[in-house]
């Protein structure tokens, strides 16, 4: 019984531990010791392959189209940032609108992606009611497939994850901008200053740490959160002009069968989001001892 | 002190228990007496369907009790790889048609000299041969039939000035539909080319420029993507597209519901599908209307239609194969109890509720009058299968390579790729590369 008494805290942490170790670790291991194998010759013939699919994986023209998609994806982050950062003032000063955007912002983030996807498809697709009212108004070159077209099929799906996210990216920077004291900001109406200078004078700086988590958020999310609207939009086409790694490793694991090929793809995506994130997270933890 | 660490000794006690409960759950065993067969399946034709089925056989053969493992179809593969993996589970598992099969050979029982009796009254059971060699062993028996071809939308042909009963049988009957179709302001194919409408569309195509030999050689790899008959696979694919059979943004276009309400709701002519299973002669006379609804073979290419490209000698016939087979794994004690299953689901009688009750084409049609269905459309199958035995060469097919095709398919029919491009992409695919 003194044993027991001594290991207390173990004892009642071993249940969530077990938990842990079964869920978390044991598939992470079995996932990269699963990447090391082929299994393409049968299911469930697994054969040690070594490093072969990991040198695949950079001759594989499909996973290096997947990461350039990525590249283009990064590229609107900005974007991604600054629109949810926007609203969230709007809301804060109580800016002119500031009522219609309280009472719908976070609507859109509560809609399930899959949903999502399936209502832009629709909304978006050649015969959408988009293309309906360009055509009314006479901008028929503008009525085009949306998610059919190679160049604009990415920035199409991109459009509607930005309608779909900035909702929790409002809610983020309001929770932030809660925190700075009122006195900042009349005495620098008092001293004369516009929406715009306490935007970049005052709010901006004060919650930096915010912008950088919802960049981090946003940057992991696209390695592995848009599968659920690539998934009903356009399944990685027409082509292979939306692939994304992640969906690609759905393919290979789920219509290739070749989960070891499938493991190698994840454990490379899981290093690129884990180097990355800690990138960003060291600059915002630096930015943020700076501002201390 | 002492009591804090009893209650704490008894939470963790009770944790486990729980945790060792969920995880013995499932391993119940069957009721004592009986022998019990567990089947892996995705349930075609619906739960209820094979609850119903089940129910009937276990009241014949009280000695056996069914069990079925439902599995979406998207983690089909998964979970039965699971099993394997581990060597032990169901006793029968369902099993999709030619490359899909042979994945599980290591696994599966040859039931060679097991189906003897009603071996002969079995259609399109070629592709269930390992390596499709009837040398080889049975892997699976299929229980229903299924084919590519068209249907068509009689309202439409009427609107066009069509004849309702005389659908186009060559590639330029083909033509002056499609133009009197478009004439309308309407669609010709209504084609889902987003996902697997475009598997539907090559098998009936490839039928056009491939005898069943080239087909296999397909399979074999002995024939590049860049050269041949392949190639010509390709060009036929475009010459329908260049020739306006396609409807507009079909590249994007899912089946359901994009596709299917296109046809449904009379916006274009044809749809190209099944005989069986999903969209088949049931599905679209029950949403359409019977009166509505039209089969015909996909038109048959002849010399001349597209340059430098020979008709095969199977384009005026349906590419049939055997569907919805299940097998027997080698891990199974109650291997006779499966056989009795799955010879009870080949029985006239139960294949007429295949049709009937899960929407179905029957597999025994050796040993059925079609009367037993009052729609013409469905006569009109049945004569077709009853007259084919030609293998599509689809299921010769890998996994990658299909995905390719409907992949560079999209952009062939956006204008984003060419005839070579498109070939020079599936010989890479091929080359694993």
């Amino acid at each position: 019984m003194e044993w027991a008494r001594k290991h207390q805290g173990i004892l009642l942490a071993l249940p969530a531990i077990v938990l842990i170790v079964i869920f978390k670790i044991y598939p992470l291991i079995n996932g990269v010791l699963m990447s090391f194998t082929s299994s393409s010759q049968g299911v469930g013939t697994k054969v040690f392959v070594g490093m072969n699919n990991y040198v695949k994986l950079f001759s594989d023209k499909i996973f290096l189209n997947s990461l350039l998609n990525i590249v283009k994806a990064v590229l609107v982050i900005p974007i991604f940032v600054i629109v949810p950062l926007l609203v969230a003032f709007i809301i804060h000063k109580r800016c002119w609108g500031w009522s219609f955007f309280r009472a719908t912002y976070f609507f859109p983030y509560l809609l399930p992606p899959v949903m999502v996807g399936y209502m832009f498809s629709f909304v978006l697709g050649p015969n959408g009611p988009v293309n309906s009212i360009l055509i009314s108004i006479g901008l028929e070159k503008l009525a085009i497939n949306w998610f059919g077209h190679q160049s604009i099929a990415l920035f199409s799906i991109l459009a509607v994850i930005l309608w779909s996210w900035f909702g929790l990216g409002t809610i983020t920077y309001l929770a932030s901008m809660s925190t700075i004291p009122d006195e900042l900001f009349e005495s620098a109406i008092l001293d004369g200053a516009k929406s715009r200078q306490l935007l970049w004078y005052i709010t901006i700086p004060s919650i930096i740490p915010t912008i950088g988590y919802w960049t981090v958020l946003v940057t992991t999310s696209f390695f592995i959160g848009l599968f659920p609207y690539i998934f009903a939009l356009t399944e990685g086409g027409p082509g292979y002009a939306t692939m994304m790694p992640e969906y690609y490793v759905y393919l290979v694991a789920t219509r290739y069968l070749d989960a070891g090929y499938a493991s190698a793809i994840g454990v490379v995506l899981f290093l690129f989001i884990f180097i990355l994130a800690m990138l960003q997270i060291r600059y915002m933890y630096t930015g943020s001892q700076d501002d201390v | 002190m002492m009591r804090k660490t009893m209650v704490s000794l008894l939470i963790v006690l009770v944790l486990m228990i729980s945790m060792v409960s969920v995880f013995a759950a499932g391993q119940v065993e069957g009721a004592e007496g009986k022998t019990t067969i567990r089947v892996i399946q995705y349930a075609g034709g619906g739960t209820e369907f094979w609850k119903a089925i089940d129910k009937s056989f276990m009241e014949e053969y009280p000695n056996i009790v069914v069990e079925q493992e439902i599995v979406q179809p998207g983690q089909y593969h998964q979970k039965l790889g699971g099993y394997v993996t581990t060597g032990k589970g169901p006793d029968i598992a369902l099993m999709e048609a030619g490359t899909s099969t042979f994945m599980y050979r290591n696994v599966l029982t040859d039931l060679k000299g097991k189906f003897d009796d009603i071996l002969p009254n079995i259609t399109g059971l070629g592709i269930y041969y390992d390596d499709f060699d009837p040398a080889k062993p049975l892997l699976a028996i299929p229980t229903a039939t299924n084919g590519h071809m068209v249907y068509y939308n009689k309202q439409v042909f009427k609107e066009a000035g069509l004849n309702p009963e005389k659908p186009p049988k060559t590639w330029a009957e083909m033509d002056a539909a499609v133009k009197a179709i478009r004439a309308i302001g309407k669609e010709p194919i209504a084609l889902g080319g987003r996902e697997y409408g475009v598997y539907w569309l090559v098998s009936a195509i490839t039928h056009q420029v491939m005898s069943a030999r080239e087909q296999a050689d397909m399979f074999n790899k002995t024939q590049k993507w860049t050269q041949g008959k392949n190639l010509n696979v390709i060009k036929a694919m475009n010459e329908i597209y260049k020739r306006g059979w396609i409807c507009d943004d079909a590249a994007s276009m899912t089946v359901t519901p994009a596709a299917q309400d296109m046809f449904v709701n009379g916006d274009a002519g044809f749809f190209v599908s099944l005989i069986g299973d999903a969209f088949n002669w049931k599905v679209w006379g029950d949403s359409m209307g019977y009166e509505n609804v039209g089969a015909m073979l996909f038109p048959e290419l002849r010399a001349g239609d597209i340059p430098g490209v020979q008709p095969s000698p199977l384009a005026d016939t349906l590419p049939l194969w055997g569907s919805y087979a299940f097998g027997i794994m080698k891990w199974s004690n109650n291997v006779d109890a499966a056989v009795t299953y799955m010879k009870y689901l080949l029985r006239p009688d139960v294949q007429k509720r295949f049709v009937l009750e899960g929407g179905f084409f029957p597999n025994n049609v050796n040993e059925l009058d079609p009367s037993f269905v009052s729609q013409p459309v469905f006569a009109t199958l049945f004569e077709w299968v009853k007259d084919s035995e030609a293998i599509p060469g689809i299921f010769y097919w890998q996994a990658p390579e299909w995905d390719a095709f409907v992949r560079n398919t999209q952009l062939l029919y956006s204008d984003m790729t060419t005839v070579n491009d498109f070939a020079a992409d599936m010989q890479r695919i091929r080359e694993g590369k």
